[in-house]
């Protein structure tokens, strides 16, 4: 069952930031928001969450006996079950906090990659990632003298099982890949490649930051040991992230960080650390805004995750469509299933150009290399306008878009 | 096209945009300097041929922005003929101004390049223009030492 758009319209009510009006042009027309996949706007309940957080329960966790240290400790823990049953997790003890994807995938480089990977063996990434799942694993692969294989996408940034299985051998330790790309917003087939990898007794890390908010995950399906996103992709406060690990590996790493709130006892020439989660979570963790990323969790759930998908789909097929009517407009990447991230070109105009001609008439997009310069290296491309999208976006603004588009092309060529 | 659009886009850089001045290599150039701006992977060459403390000929090449192609354009029209030291003074006048407050005043001397001066109301899109200008400074700076 498809929710009626209508719903969804009334939802744009619950996000304050839509109904400011856009910084650069004179005019009173409301911010046309097409960037949720560099950040996502923020519904009110999460901004009152935070609120209340800092107001009614500003204390540390894990440290204090009075009221609201324990009550922060109390909704700090229950975000953890949140999370872990939003991904489908079979315990919320894996279900360890950081400061974003990026921090996740950094922890896991150096925990899990000082671990497994020896001189000679094979560290397995794709071209398709974003540098924060790229750039850790090429540091690693050079700093334990082992090799960084690179997967290949075809020329349109697809990225197949069948590309990962050629790459993969028993030398390949760990595969770090995507689970939506950032760019094209492709949706891979992380089952089959976490499959394939497990024939090899390869590791699996799994970058979620795209799909988290657009999808239902199922950790468990999906086979992976390891998936990481970030909370402010997906509704949530900035400064928070997710490393979820199986148990049974998880338990065997190394901590990465050392300081307060990851030891059991301290002497002087040694000490014993805690068990999984607070092991990884050294340090003051951001606890209003991890309090607050239930609220965001608890939103999505309201909605419920496939039918974002299903509207999310519409709003992508339609998209889609309508800029393929724009007069030398070219999208990049590949048919088939994704999450609402479309990038394009327009001819003889160059992005960055494209983008700020938009941000004159209030609509937020971005260009460039989106953070992602192997998968434009390969598929022969110098750069694109993206623009990514939510439930919260209408027709009516892609129409706005297409219109001013056409007149962008016009007035640059 | 709005205001602060307008102001950016100006006329003098759209033309430059659409039929760029001495876009292409150099054949007897004497010196030249690639620049990358990392936060677009645009590129920019400047090649010139000094001949005895003058650019005798400038070309620009790569792949960049409108902004950075008019910049370019208008770079190399500007210092045909000069001597590297006006050449020098030009371009950190120029360069000042681009960085300077949007209500400061506009420096004498700098001609056409005055188009350019939308980017200062653009923090995000200066570098765009001053690209080419940091690598003719490059080349001046080295050949002066
Ligand atoms: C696919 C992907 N991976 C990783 C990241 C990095 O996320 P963060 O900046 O929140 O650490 C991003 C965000 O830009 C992303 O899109």
């Amino acid at each position: 069952m498809i929710a009626a758009p209508l719903d969804f319209y009334a939802r744009r009510a619950d996000f304050p930031a839509l109904s400011h009006h856009a910084a650069h042009s004179g005019d009173r027309r409301p911010l046309i928001y097409l960037d949720h996949a560099a950040t996502s706007q923020k519904p009110q309940v999460v901004l009152d969450r935070l609120m209340s957080a800092y107001i009614e329960r500003c204390a540390n966790v894990h440290r204090g006996v009075y009221a609201q240290s324990e009550a922060a400790t109390r909704d700090f823990e229950g975000v953890r079950r949140q999370i872990a049953a939003l991904i489908d997790a079979p315990d919320s003890q894996s279900v360890v906090f950081t400061k974003g994807t990026t921090e996740s995938m950094n922890l896991l480089a150096y925990s899990l990659g000082q671990c497994v990977v020896q001189p000679g063996d094979e560290v397995l990434v794709t071209q398709l990632e974003h540098h924060s799942n790229f750039l850790p694993w090429q540091e690693l692969a050079r700093s334990r003298g082992a090799k960084l294989v690179v997967a290949q996408v075809d020329e349109h940034g697809r990225l197949s099982p069948h590309a990962i299985a050629q790459k993969l051998s028993t030398k390949t330790k760990l595969l770090a890949c995507t689970h939506a790309s950032n760019v094209t917003g492709e949706l891979i087939d992380v089952r089959s490649i976490c499959q394939l990898a497990k024939q090899h007794g390869t590791i699996t890390i799994i970058d979620g930051a795209q799909a988290t908010a657009h999808l239902p995950v199922s950790v468990r399906e999906l086979g992976c040991d390891f998936y990481c996103f970030s909370a402010h992709k997906m509704l949530g406060p900035f400064g928070v992230g997710i490393l979820w690990g199986r148990a049974a590996l998880l338990r065997t790493l190394p901590a990465w960080q050392t300081g307060g709130g990851m030891v059991l006892s301290v002497r002087e020439t040694e000490s014993d650390h805690q068990s999984i989660p607070h092991r990884f979570e050294a340090g003051t963790p951001a606890v209003a805004e991890v309090i607050a990323l239930g609220a965001a969790v608890e939103y999505l759930q309201g909605i419920g995750l496939s039918v974002i998908a299903a509207q999310e789909e519409i709003l992508r097929t339609e998209t889609r469509a309508r800029l393929r009517q724009v007069p030398g407009l070219r999208l990049i990447g590949p048919e088939g299933p994704g999450v609402p991230v479309i990038s394009f070109v327009l001819d003889g105009v160059h992005p960055h150009d494209v983008a700020t001609a938009l941000a004159a008439e209030g609509i937020a997009v971005r260009a460039g290399l989106h953070c992602a310069e192997p998968l434009f290296a390969a598929m022969g491309v110098r750069g694109s306008v993206r623009v990514s999208l939510s439930f919260v976006n209408t027709i009516e603004e892609i129409e706005t878009l297409c219109s001013a588009l056409v007149r962008i092309g016009a007035l640059f060529r | 096209m709005n205001e602060a659009l307008a102001k950016l886009y100006q006329e003098v850089i759209l033309t430059h945009h659409r039929k760029p001045h001495h876009f292409g290599p150099l054949p007897d150039a004497t010196q030249q300097v690639r620049l990358v701006n990392p936060l677009c992977g645009d590129e920019v060459t400047i090649a010139v041929r000094i001949d005895q403390d003058t650019i005798a000929a400038c070309h620009f090449d790569g792949y960049g922005c409108a902004l950075c192609r008019a910049s370019a354009s208008l770079l190399t029209l500007s210092v045909r003929g000069q001597s590297l030291e006006a050449v020098r003074a030009l371009g950190h006048t120029l360069l000042t101004f681009l960085q300077a407050d949007p209500a400061s005043q506009t420096p004498e001397g700098i001609g056409d390049l005055i188009a350019l001066c939308g980017v200062r109301e653009h923090p995000s899109r200066r570098r765009c223009a001053t690209l080419p200008w940091e690598a003719l400074l490059t080349i001046v700076d080295d050949a002066t030492e």
